[in-house]
């Protein structure tokens, strides 16, 4: 298990942290996503739209089901189709697992080095072994749920537009329901270790947020958006509040609100608009620890990660509990496509947006699709930069940028790899 | 005995491989025992890269820069496995291939002055030798850590001429294409997945790569039109072979 953890930290695409400086001193903050692209909003075109899901789920292997889902629900919108509540619920389930395995990698494997601040990683990992062993557990059962109702672990095969294509059999799903017992004790160890630790800072940071927007629950999936200010707005309307920029350090593209301004979308976006939605349970984890009240800066994101975590294995714990097979829906048959197909899902990392113009047979024309990660890649510089401006750049001030940029858990494939920060020799300039 | 020591190296794909292969063996602790990973996700790594004895190798190769860094991975690892599809077939963004660059840079960015990408995109076997390749979108964890072992002993390949249809058959599966005219790439893909697709009622798309040991163009240009009847055009066939199959069309096309 050991290794593992090694590795999780460091499984990563190319992209670094160039911290530019003028005599000794910071003075700018670049992050460089060096990946190469893969041109996806190209690899779409001229493609029947019932193929697009299955296709965009390759982007990322870390959140492929809210490509899968997201892409589905745009679909949905445009052609005005209707999901069978099951199988809305089956759906949901599968990107619940996606959900907790990825908050999970992140919380023990990259945050919680942090947190406890021991020497190296193998040492941590001696002193907590029994919570790397919870974490794992933890994850390999997500995994196990995403094999049973979503086909396997990477690019499901269970999710189509209009619903899915079948119900996994009532027999395999209640072995799932029954270990979920185990794996809801193994994460109240983890959660009660990590809202406890007196680590977690308190620094304030003043950021603009944005997440999907939901009346009366926590909201995961929307037609809607919400910014902190509590200006809402219809997705459909998503490119208008939101500016472009590229930058020619970076083969990520990344957003600002149209006002200039950075904003964060993810666990911290989500939990400050809806934390009064998290199921009882969760509310009163929380408040055992003081923690039931607004989360300050990135920093705090892991206690959001927490509660959602607990927030959806709850979930899951009845969805698989009261499971029973049914029969699907027949394919959707569709005709006129109504504007442009567009959604947004909150994905483990924030909101993904996807939109698709279709032509008069029904196959794409041009496609854009906006990553979580590219939407906080202005967030993290302005952050660092915040930070550090002006003060010396020595190896602490490396591990700050580090450490804040973790909390920000970019992700690998989609858009973004950064977590290692380096100053390159030309860049400093003295 | 000595643990083997095996290198992930990442190319140009999504990290799902190299997932399912982290996961895979935190469920086998004895094979965790056997092995030690070492990890070379950057150039730069390399410095400190000792030999290996078995490098796992993600994604396809579209830099230069990968280029040297496959090559410098071959030349210390005693045996190189091509992981997943990217590696095997050159992956989903092989899609792009052929199509005037500036175009697909365009569909994605601005300002296609600041992006710089080369026309191909290569499987492995086009650019070092390989020892295996085992394919898949992503690739059978399982299948993977029982190779690995079987390396690790000492074993030698066993060419897998299988399609999913035998999977298919092996499983109980009724074929969906024969019983509800679903369209189906599993005569032409390589088994190994299981027949995840059918499984859950759908037609397999390809994602573990044509069986060239059993499709020749003749052949796909008859199933071709076999899969016009129940509703997929040569169009589409085209398209997903060039997303999951794209190195092998190099030696088999589908003939007009
Ligand atoms: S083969 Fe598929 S799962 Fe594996 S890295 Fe490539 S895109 Fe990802
Ligand atoms: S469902 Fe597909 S893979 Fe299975 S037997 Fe039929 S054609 Fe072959
Ligand atoms: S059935 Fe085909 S598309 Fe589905 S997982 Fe297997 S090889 Fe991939």
């Amino acid at each position: 298990m050991r290794m593992l953890q090694g590795l999780l930290t460091r499984v990563e695409g190319e992209g670094e942290v160039v911290l530019r400086t003028e005599n000794g001193k910071m003075v700018g903050v670049e992050v460089r996503i060096s990946e190469a692209p893969r041109f996806f909003e190209y690899i779409v075109r001229g493609r029947r739209y019932v193929d697009v899901p299955d296709l965009v789920s390759r982007i990322c292997g870390l959140c492929g089901v809210s490509y899968v889902v997201t892409a589905c629900r745009a679909f949905e919108n445009c052609f005005e189709i209707e999901v069978p509540e099951y199988e809305e619920e089956l759906r949901m389930a599968v990107l619940g697992a996606e959900r907790v395995k990825s908050h999970v990698i992140h919380v023990a494997y990259l945050n919680l080095p942090d947190l406890i601040g021991l020497g190296s990683i193998g040492e941590l990992f001696e002193s907590y072994t029994h919570l790397f062993q919870s974490a794992s557990k933890i994850v390999l059962w997500a995994r196990k749920a995403m094999e049973i109702l979503g086909g396997r672990f990477h690019n499901v095969v269970n999710i189509r537009i209009g619903g899915v294509y079948s119900f996994p059999s009532s027999e395999k799903v209640r072995a799932l329901s029954r270990d979920l017992n185990e794996i809801l004790n193994d994460f109240e160890g983890l959660a009660r270790f990590v809202l406890g630790l007196r680590s977690i800072s308190e620094e304030v940071h003043k950021l603009r947020y944005m997440a999907t927007a939901c009346s009366g629950s926590y909201c995961w999936a929307s037609n809607k958006l919400v910014l902190d200010d509590g200006t809402y707005f219809g997705v459909e309307s998503f490119e208008n509040y939101v500016l472009t920029e590229q930058v020619s350090y970076s083969n990520a593209l990344r957003y600002r609100l149209v006002t200039g301004e950075p904003y964060l979308v993810g666990p911290i976006a989500r939990y400050n608009n809806y934390m009064k939605y998290l199921r009882e349970e969760v509310r009163e984890l929380l408040e055992e620890f003081g923690w039931n009240r607004e989360l300050r800066g990135v920093y705090q994101s892991v206690v959001a990660r927490i509660a959602e975590t607990y927030n959806t294995l709850l979930e899951l714990r009845d969805f698989l509990s009261s499971y029973r097979e049914r029969t699907v829906s027949s394919p959707p048959k569709v005709s006129r496509v109504r504007g442009p197909c567009v959604a947004v899902t909150e994905a483990p990392r924030g909101i993904l947006y996807h939109r698709y113009l279709l032509d008069d047979n029904l196959r794409v024309r041009s496609s854009n699709i906006i990553t979580p990660t590219a939407q906080n890649l202005a967030c993290m510089e302005y952050l660092i930069e915040g930070k550090l401006y002006g003060s010396a750049l020595d190896s602490k001030a490396v591990e700050v940028a580090k450490s804040l940029i973790r909390c920000f858990d970019p992700c690998i494939s989609c858009s973004v790899h950064v977590s290692r920060v380096e100053i390159p020799a030309g860049t400093t300039r003295t | 005995m000595r643990r083997a020591a095996v290198a992930i190296v990442k190319l140009t794909s999504c990290s799902g491989c190299i997932n399912e292969f982290l996961y895979t063996i935190a469920s086998y602790p004895e094979l965790l025992r056997s092995v030690s990973i070492v990890h070379a996700t950057e150039f730069q790594d390399l410095n400190t890269l000792e030999d290996i004895d078995v490098a796992l190798v993600e994604g396809s190769v579209v830099t230069q820069h990968q280029e040297e860094l496959v090559k410098e991975v071959r030349s210390r690892a005693r045996t190189l496995i091509a992981i997943g599809t990217c590696a095997t077939f050159g992956g989903i963004q092989a899609g792009r291939v052929g199509e005037d660059l500036r175009k697909v840079i365009l569909a994605s960015y601005p300002n296609p002055d600041f992006i710089s990408a080369l026309p191909d995109v290569k499987s492995l076997d086009r650019v070092v030798k390989v020892d295996f390749n085992l394919s898949g979108c992503p690739v059978n964890g399982d299948a993977l850590a029982r190779l690995l072992v079987k390396v690790i002993l000492g074993g030698s390949e066993v060419p897998i001429a299988e399609s999913v249809c035998s999977e298919c058959k092996r499983v109980g599966v009724l074929c969906v294409m024969v019983s509800r005219g679903v369209p189906c790439l599993g005569p032409v893909t390589l088994g190994g997945c299981g027949a995840i697709c059918p499984r859950f009622g759908r037609g397999c798309y390809g994602c573990y790569g044509l069986n060239t040991t059993v499709v020749d163009g003749e052949r796909l240009a008859r199933f071709s039109e076999v899969l016009e009847k129940v509703g997929m055009g040569r169009g589409d066939l085209e398209a997903f072979l060039k997303y999951f199959s794209f190195s092998a069309l190099t030696k088999i096309r589908v003939r007009e």
